[in-house]
């Protein structure tokens, strides 16, 4: 047996076990074993686990890893232990790679060569179901600088023959040159260190560990991982990593709900840190290698100790509690510590950690300090830009607050609309002179209430932007607030939302594979914040709950603000001015084409993202007497759309601040994938979905709240045909779904009265403040 | 895979020029390729020259290309060279990530290639897969063919998807030297030309580069300034999508940028030199940068510029 891959597993974690196992079905090579150390018993002699490869279960004493670690270890009968975690997987070849190399002595640590991504198995196993390629590899989930760009290419024994006949080349070089890899022996030996003490991945001799009695720290439930791997360091002369990625490493973007070890909240996790460096510190007896690890725990204090000691250090790292208890611990580790590597850290780094080495004590102030100019530097590097934060975070927010200002965002500074503008315009109108009000703006938006009474309009990211977002008591935004935003005690935040949800959401997407990979846990952050959340119907305060596992308790059942202006009494007086200030004609009825912006697709050459894939000339043709068409699309669509042959039934009102000013005005709407209909039914006109690329659009629909097929209000068309066709016919379609638009209305819009503002302020201002 | 290989005359056939890169060819001793000679019409090959191409197995103006998958076509000219194992380095990447156009680097044709591949190994000499080889190797690099093997350890490519970088165009379009997937080609393009290869390009869902050299030639731009005009101007920006259009016209200002830093050496008459810099100064368009070639030419008369520039 070659090798005996080692697989540690705690019982919530079976069904990533059971993705592995389908991993390793596609190895090249079934020479090897598979020890899984679980306390939960497996049906081994069940169907499918009659696997081409032997499959072993150990269970283990205690919960650590590293206890899971040592009794498959002990179990194992291989040559080679491979260390592989049940939540990551391999390339196919990657062990036959390994295999072919030759020699390979005991002496060697080895190393599959992580790869990290946050697209789990089954996506990576879908998304290379669909390409030819052999050197696929998962989206890359690391700091983008460190990302492996270049493929190492394996030669053939053909080219050999083309050098000079004679030439010899020897057995090894002949191996290495079809077979690849990184080897780091003699002076390069402690090159990558941070590479070499991450477990997974690694393969190291199992006479080896047994001979020299390694084994991990069975104690240590965070970092059990040192003191092994700087001992198999010891034992090795050579390390030897393949030239190209075959252990993916699958980091955990639900921190939340799924934390990897790395990501657990735990009170003592630098104790448990330091613990395990120091137990691995002083078993080193080599001088090089101990110097190299000095200079790696020395690195990390350096880097991430300072931070987490800061005073009024936020949730970067909440772990730090019993500073004195650490101090002393840190003063036993740095004791131990090379002299060289210490005399290498910077000059004020230097000083905090000889302080404690000497006094068993924090120095604040020091430690402050560093943290400060850190802070500063940053700002200095990038040449001013982020000054205005810097005083939000260590100036504005100590200001007193304004208990009578209000700050208004929507879509992120990008226009004056939406559920925030309803709530302005009520606070204007029911309570004048009242309130200060404060609207966030994005440099060279127009339409910001600009010049109206208490009202000032601010910068997006500026000086005064910083300043109110520190000071006004009150904030109404309808989409997330920074990253860094602090709530002081006294300020009420007001999350408004921009619509119910139809695509999934936060907590309940698979995988966020694109946006940020700490998306969830930054939203779970951000959403702590909130003291209210406005929701539009019971279906949203469902979803909320658990997409944004947020309290309902919280939640307001109010409807949306933004929809009053659809209920309320002279909606027809507001249209007929919307469509004067427009110049649309007042004979004309009007159909609003608001698709989606598909952003991931591609068609075909020639075939762009961009192209309306609605028969504009057809609709003139046919319905230009008695029709006018309103264009809301995304920016780039209608850039580069040339309107112009269209004359006077075309209006292209993508930009225009208020969608719901538009609703208003419109007789038909056609939309496809958009969340816009939600809205527009409460007007109870007809809908027309225009899905021409339904059958493509399916593994999106997938992650979709509602069932596009039996839960609309209004038709499912797939070519212009069905559309004129509609058009033509309109009273019939809406007898036709009359029943599904009752009950449309009844799930999605019973709450949208006119009076959801209202409902909003009362609840979200104290009366106090109101009065 | 199987390689078509197709050979363009640089002006007029330069037969020893052939006769060595059929040579460099024939010696990788791979099967899966086939040569073929494009002879534009003026050009005939002697009945000694026909006998040679038999003995060759090279066909003259009769390239088949089965719309087989994972099949691959090569421009080159006669005066290119092709390093030994290059043929099978290009199979291995195939084999790993085909269906892609596969850009390839190379050395320049006007130095010796042997002090070049010196030089790319000093330079390369903290690589991590050159120090890995090292360790192995019996000789010494004072050995030609120990550099080789050191310039193979060194082989590696990437998979490149930013396809509409302005500065990585001069790698991607040109008429030879690039691995091209004979399915994406279009018939209605000749098969040599910039145009062709631009249109690969853009169906393609990313490209492949091969980053060590397994080639030596001249750049278009500084052996057939011209020719790689001619080339340039035959991409009708008019049909191009309207995500491309900027984008060529950005490289394509960059090229006579080039094409004006180029041409100083001397190698065209005077006319040629004179219609050249008039037709440079015809196609380009502003904003110009303030102290670039192009902007001076815009205040000369070409034949001024021939005076200053030549």
């Amino acid at each position: 047996m070659k090798f005996s891959l080692i697989t540690p597993c705690q019982n919530e974690e079976l069904p990533q076990l059971l993705a592995l196992r389908h991993n390793l079905l596609a190895q090249t090579t079934t020479d090897f074993e598979w020890v899984i150390a679980l306390n939960e018993p497996l049906n081994l002699t069940s169907a499918d686990w009659q696997v081409p490869f032997a499959v072993r279960q150990v269970t283990f004493h205690g919960a650590t890893v590293g206890a899971a670690r040592n009794a498959a270890m002990a179990a194992a009968s291989g040559d080679w232990l491979v260390f592989v975690d049940s939540d990551d997987y391999l390339t196919a070849d990657a062990l036959a790679t390994l295999a072919a190399i030759t020699p390979f002595p005991a002496e060697t640590f080895g190393d599959l060569y992580q790869y990290p991504t946050y697209e789990p198995h089954t996506s990576f196993v879908a998304s290379s179901a669909q390409t030819a390629v052999q050197d696929n590899l998962p989206k890359w989930g690391g700091a983008k600088r460190r990302q492996p760009k270049n493929r190492a290419v394996n030669l053939s024994t053909a080219m050999l023959g083309q050098l000079t006949p004679g030439l010899t080349v020897t057995p090894t070089a002949d191996n290495w040159l079809q077979h690849k890899y990184v080897s780091l022996a003699g002076d390069s030996r402690w090159n990558q260190f941070n590479r070499q003490l991450k477990i997974t991945g690694k393969v190291v001799n199992r006479q080896l560990v047994q001979d020299h009695h390694l084994a991990f720290d069975e104690t240590n439930a965070l970092y059990p991982d040192y003191p092994f791997l700087t001992q198999v360091m010891a034992h090795t002369n050579r390390y030897v990593r393949l030239a190209n990625p075959t252990y993916i490493r699958v980091k955990h973007n639900d921190p939340v709900n799924q934390p990897s070890v790395h990501q657990l909240v735990v009170a003592d996790r630098w104790q448990q840190r330091i613990a395990s460096w120091q137990a691995s510190l002083a078993a080193i007896t080599a001088p090089d290698l101990h110097l190299a690890f000095s200079r790696y725990c020395l690195y990390r204090l350096h880097r991430f100790l300072y931070m987490a000691l800061a005073t009024g250090a936020t949730a970067e790292d909440p772990s730090v509690t019993d500073v004195p208890g650490l101090m002393v611990q840190l003063q036993a580790f740095l004791r131990l510590v090379d002299e060289t590597a210490l005399d290498e850290v910077s000059l004020l780094s230097r000083r905090i950690l000889k302080h404690i080495r000497q006094h068993a004590t924090c120095p604040q102030r020091a430690v402050d300090r560093i943290v400060h100019l850190r802070q500063l530097g940053r700002v200095i590097k990038h040449r001013g830009r982020g000054v205005t934060r810097l005083s939000y975070m260590w100036w504005f927010t100590k200001l007193p607050l304004k208990p009578n200002t209000i700050l208004y965002e929507s879509f992120l500074g990008r226009n004056f609309s939406d559920s925030p503008k309803a709530v302005y315009n009520y606070l204007q109108t029911t309570y004048p002179g009242q309130f200060k009000h404060v609207w966030i703006s994005n440099p060279g938006v127009t339409g910001m209430p600009t010049g109206q009474p208490n009202t000032k309009v601010v910068k997006r990211f500026g000086w005064r932007y910083m300043y109110y977002l520190a000071t006004a008591k009150f904030q109404v935004i309808n989409m997330r607030q920074p990253k860094w935003f602090v709530k002081r005690p006294g300020t009420k935040f007001l999350a408004t939302w921009h619509g119910t949800p139809l695509k999934h959401l936060v907590f309940d997407m698979d995988n966020v594979a694109s946006a940020n990979p700490l998306y969830k846990q930054i939203f779970f952050q951000q959403s702590r914040q909130w003291d209210y959340l406005v929701t539009a119907n019971q279906f949203s305060v469902d979803v909320f709950e658990h997409a944004f596992m947020y309290p309902v308790a919280k939640m307001l059942k109010s409807g949306y603000p933004r929809n009053d202006i659809l209920s309320a009494p002279g909606r027809d007086t507001r249209a007929r001015q919307i469509k004067e200030k427009l110049g649309i004609p007042l004979d004309k009825k009007i159909i609003l084409y608001a698709p989606t912006w598909r952003d991931d697709d591609y068609y075909g050459v020639g075939d762009y993202k961009f192209t309306l894939k609605l028969d504009i000339n057809r609709l003139k043709r046919e319905l230009g007497d008695e029709y006018v068409l309103v264009l809301r699309t995304h920016y780039f669509i209608t850039e580069h759309l040339d309107t112009t042959g269209f004359g006077d039934f075309v209006y292209n009102e993508s930009s225009y601040d208020d969608i719901a000013e538009l609703y208003l005005i419109s007789d038909v709407l056609i939309t496809d994938y958009s969340s816009v209909f939600f809205d527009y039914a409460i007007l109870k006109r007809p809908i027309l979905y225009f899905v021409y690329d339904y059958e493509k659009y399916g593994s999106v629909l997938r992650g979709f709240y509602l069932d596009m097929e039996k839960d609309l209000p209004g038709p499912l068309l797939k070519t212009n045909d069905d559309v004129l066709d509609a058009l033509h016919h309109l009273p019939q379609v809406t007898q036709d779904y009359a029943a599904a638009y009752d009950r449309f209305s009844q799930r999605f819009n019973a709450w949208e009265d006119g009076h959801a503002t209202q409902r909003v302020v009362e609840a979200f201002f104290d009366a106090d403040d109101l009065k | 895979m199987h390689v078509f290989i197709n050979i363009v005359p640089q002006a007029t056939l330069d037969w020893e020029c052939l006769s060595t890169l059929i040579g460099e060819l024939t010696n990788q001793h791979f099967a899966a390729a086939s040569f073929n000679l494009h002879l534009n019409a003026p050009q005939k090959l002697t009945p000694t020259q026909q006998k040679q191409a038999q003995d060759w197995q090279l066909t003259i103006n009769q390239l088949q290309l089965p719309l087989a998958p994972q099949n691959y076509l090569i421009n080159l000219r006669e005066t290119d060279h092709v390093l030994p194992g290059a043929l099978q380095q290009w199979a291995q990447v195939t084999a790993q990530h085909p269906g892609s156009p596969i850009s390839l680097a190379a050395f320049d044709a006007h130095q010796p290639l042997h002090d070049q591949i010196a030089a790319y190994v000093v330079d390369h000499q903290e690589a991590a897969l050159q120090q890995t080889y090292r360790q192995l190797a019996s000789d010494s690099l004072d050995n030609p063919d120990e550099q080789l093997l050191t310039l193979w350890s060194l082989q590696n490519y990437s998979v490149q998807t930013n396809l509409q970088s302005v500065r990585h165009l001069t790698q991607r379009i040109r008429p030879t030297g690039i691995l091209l997937p004979t399915e994406l080609l279009n018939p209605t393009l000749p098969l040599a030309s910039a145009a062709q290869a631009f249109a690969v390009l853009r169906q393609s869902p990313d490209v492949v580069r091969l980053h060590v050299p397994t080639l030596q030639r001249a750049m278009w731009v500084e052996a057939t300034p011209i020719a790689w005009l001619n080339e340039l101007e035959k991409i009708d920006v008019e049909q191009l999508d309207v995500m491309w259009q900027p984008v060529y016209q950005a490289y394509f200002q960059r090229q006579l940028n080039a094409l004006l830093k180029s041409i100083d050496r001397k190698q065209l008459t005077k006319e040629d030199h004179t219609e050249l810099l008039a037709r440079i100064k015809q196609n380009t368009t502003r904003p110009l940068h303030h102290w670039s070639r192009l902007r001076l030419l815009q205040l000369l008369s070409p034949r001024v510029a021939h005076q200053l520039f030549y």
